[in-house]
């Protein structure tokens, strides 16, 4: 009996060691599951036969630079692949308020939902799978990865750029920019912003890069540029001739955007800006230079300014586009309360409203911001969204388009995006509504308009 | 809450005063131990106004021009002030401020400092009236040099609105002095 009874607990402690070490086995199983995210990888065949389907989203992880037509990580063509969409894994590392939140609305947005089959993908292995345990976390299941350089390879296969994606820099290509030393042609690089200060600039700066103050190329009080004179002498000081490769960024790229949209008008023929402003470059883990450097001057400019005086325009060109709709349209790039003439948007401009018959193209929260136009790491927006945004205001792309915002800012990162993704007859109405409503026999008009 | 209320917290006071180190002064020392004396009252309204009222007064006398040095230094930081100041430049030079007003003002302290001039030189007789004249003349010259020679700052016509808020209100206290200099003989 007491052999029986010792062979009974041995037998119960030996079933209950087995049962228990099953049991860990099964929890260890289920943590790794929820740790780690098991994902097909898509083929392109399968891929190609689920494009433009209504319950497959492809969404492309890459730097947005990427998407726009930079051909980056090794990938033969740059672009992404048609109907897709972009959600960059650099947007996981974006420290903002509200980031989840704003993701989330982003996700919405897209048309990246839980309920379809989600195709995400790289090209260094990495973006994808970042986005990949995001969305998991989000309650996403059918996804599957895929490396977009199968797909480049591939010349039969379309990947679709911006027209002139180019005008829109990443930091790797101003890194090489800058080591190359441009094959030997003239290039610049300057950090623009407001002031001769220049907190921005002290605090860390591109390599060679020289400081533009605003102020050099416009003037107030109606902040227009400068006469096309002093823009030539503007030009000269700062060694910038037609033929040279200008780079332009700041900490705000906006003031970059607007100088840029200046040096065009006078005829700079290769005018760029860096993508995501200096925290792209930060971001890339660049060399960050803290010496001032001084401006080296030149002594012509190579051509009479403005070589493209269409580039910007003043209020009778803007009064002859108001008066004829037919032609031209005036698109409001101010936020919707500007717009409706409930602000003015500034404490320098005191009228409220906008030139009677323009129409409101979007901006963002406040008169220095473009949440419309910008992702959430500040890089342009998807040209698609842009588009399909402007198409639901009833602006009409195959008319003149002139942006205008308060006194030109917003208004040429605008046009320099409009300009980006290829969008014909674009203008900056420089004066903006600062300068329209000086002169008050121009048309105004307030409140919602007819047909938003 | 004069009398039993007000007692203990006189008497708090004075010692305070009494410990503190900047209240070393004969003439002070004697105004605050007066306190505890029956016109304790009556001094400390008098204590109040010289501690706390005429400072602030004076603070507030300077506040125009704070208000301005404080837009001038940061009209170089940010762009907003820098172009707000450029707008009312252009609006105050429209309106308050053209050239021919500038004049007039010019004109008008030009006056204001030869009349405080000349009372300083004829009633001035007191230290305070000596004081209060000089200050009222010197805030004359200096508004006129500062209207004439200071038009390339970017806070201009905020200086000059603050410069004739201090000199008004000189007029006010010299007025007030001269009042109760009457009233006493």
């Amino acid at each position: 009996m007491v052999v029986n009874r010792k062979a009974i607990r041995l037998l119960l402690l030996g079933s209950l060691l087995v049962l228990s070490a099953c049991s860990n086995n099964n929890t260890a199983g289920k943590n790794k599951k929820e740790t780690s995210v098991v994902t097909q990888n898509i083929k392109t065949d399968e891929l190609k036969a689920n494009i433009g389907k209504d319950d497959w989203v492809i969404v492309d992880t890459r730097a947005n630079d990427a998407f726009n037509g930079w051909a980056l990580d090794g990938v033969k063509r740059g672009g992404h692949i048609k109907d897709a969409v972009d959600f960059s894994a650099d947007w996981l590392k974006v420290k903002v308020d509200k980031q989840d939140e704003k993701l989330t609305e982003v996700l919405k947005s897209k048309g990246i939902t839980t309920d379809k089959n989600v195709v995400l993908y790289d090209a260094n292995g990495k973006d994808a799978q970042n986005v990949v345990e995001y969305l998991q976390d989000k309650g996403f299941k059918n996804m599957y990865k895929y490396d977009v350089k199968e797909w480049a390879e591939n010349q039969d296969l379309a990947l679709e750029a911006y027209p002139n994606y180019e005008m829109l820099v990443p930091s790797s290509w101003v890194n090489d920019l800058i080591n190359n030393k441009n094959y030997g042609n003239p290039y610049k690089i300057f950090e623009v912003s407001w002031g001769d200060e220049a907190k921005d600039y002290k605090n860390g700066h591109i390599p060679g890069a020289v400081h533009i103050n605003t102020d050099e190329v416009e003037e107030g009080p109606v902040w227009n540029r400068l006469k096309d004179k002093e823009l030539e002498k503007f030009a000269l000081r700062n060694g910038i001739t037609k033929d040279t490769t200008v780079v332009l960024y700041g900490a705000d790229s906006m003031p970059a955007f607007r100088t840029a949209v200046i040096l065009k008008y006078m005829g700079v023929t290769d005018v760029r800006v860096l993508n995501g402003g200096f925290t792209s470059w930060k971001n890339g883990s660049y060399q960050v230079e803290k010496k001032v450097n001084t401006k080296k001057s030149v002594t012509a400019f190579g051509t009479v300014i403005p070589a493209n005086s269409e580039y910007i325009i003043d209020l009778p060109e803007a009064k002859a586009i108001q008066a004829n709709k037919n032609n031209g349209t005036l698109v409001d790039i101010r936020s919707w309360e500007e717009y409706t003439g409930k602000i003015s948007g500034y404490d320098y401009i005191e009228a409220k409203g906008r030139p009677a018959g323009s129409v409101w193209g979007h901006a963002g929260s406040d008169s220095s911001k473009l949440e419309d136009f910008r992702n959430i790491d500040n890089t342009m927006r998807s040209g698609s969204e842009i588009l399909s945004m402007w198409e639901k205001d009833g602006i009409n792309m195959d008319k003149e388009l002139a942006f205008y915002c308060g006194t030109g800012w917003r208004a040429a990162e605008v046009l320099f995006y409009a300009d980006v993704l290829g969008v014909n007859n674009i203008t900056l109405y420089d004066g903006g509504w600062n300068e329209w409503s000086m002169d008050t026999s121009n048309p105004v008009e307030k409140g919602e308009p007819n047909k938003k | 809450m004069n009398g039993v209320w007000t007692r203990p917290i006189l008497l708090k006071k004075v010692n305070q005063i009494r410990n503190n180190d900047m209240f070393k002064g004969e003439t002070i020392r004697r105004m605050v131990l007066s306190f505890s004396s029956e016109k304790g009252d009556d001094l400390m309204i008098k204590a109040m106004k010289t501690f706390f009222l005429y400072p602030l007064l004076t603070l507030l006398q300077f506040s125009g021009i704070i208000l301005a040095i404080v837009l001038e230094n940061l009209s170089a930081e940010k762009m907003g002030v820098a172009r707000y100041l450029i707008f009312k430049k252009q609006q105050f030079e429209s309106t308050y401020f053209t050239p021919q007003l500038i004049l007039i003002y010019t004109i008008i302290l030009g006056i204001g400092a030869i009349i405080c001039t000349l009372l300083l030189l004829t009633k001035g007789k007191s230290r305070g009236k000596i004081i209060m004249l000089l200050v009222a003349v010197a805030a004359n010259i200096i508004g006129i040099i500062f209207i004439q020679f200071s038009a390339d700052l970017m806070a201009y016509h905020f200086f000059i609105i603050g410069m004739v808020i201090v000199i008004v209100v000189q007029y006010v206290w010299i007025m007030k002095f001269f009042k109760q200099e009457s009233k006493s003989t």
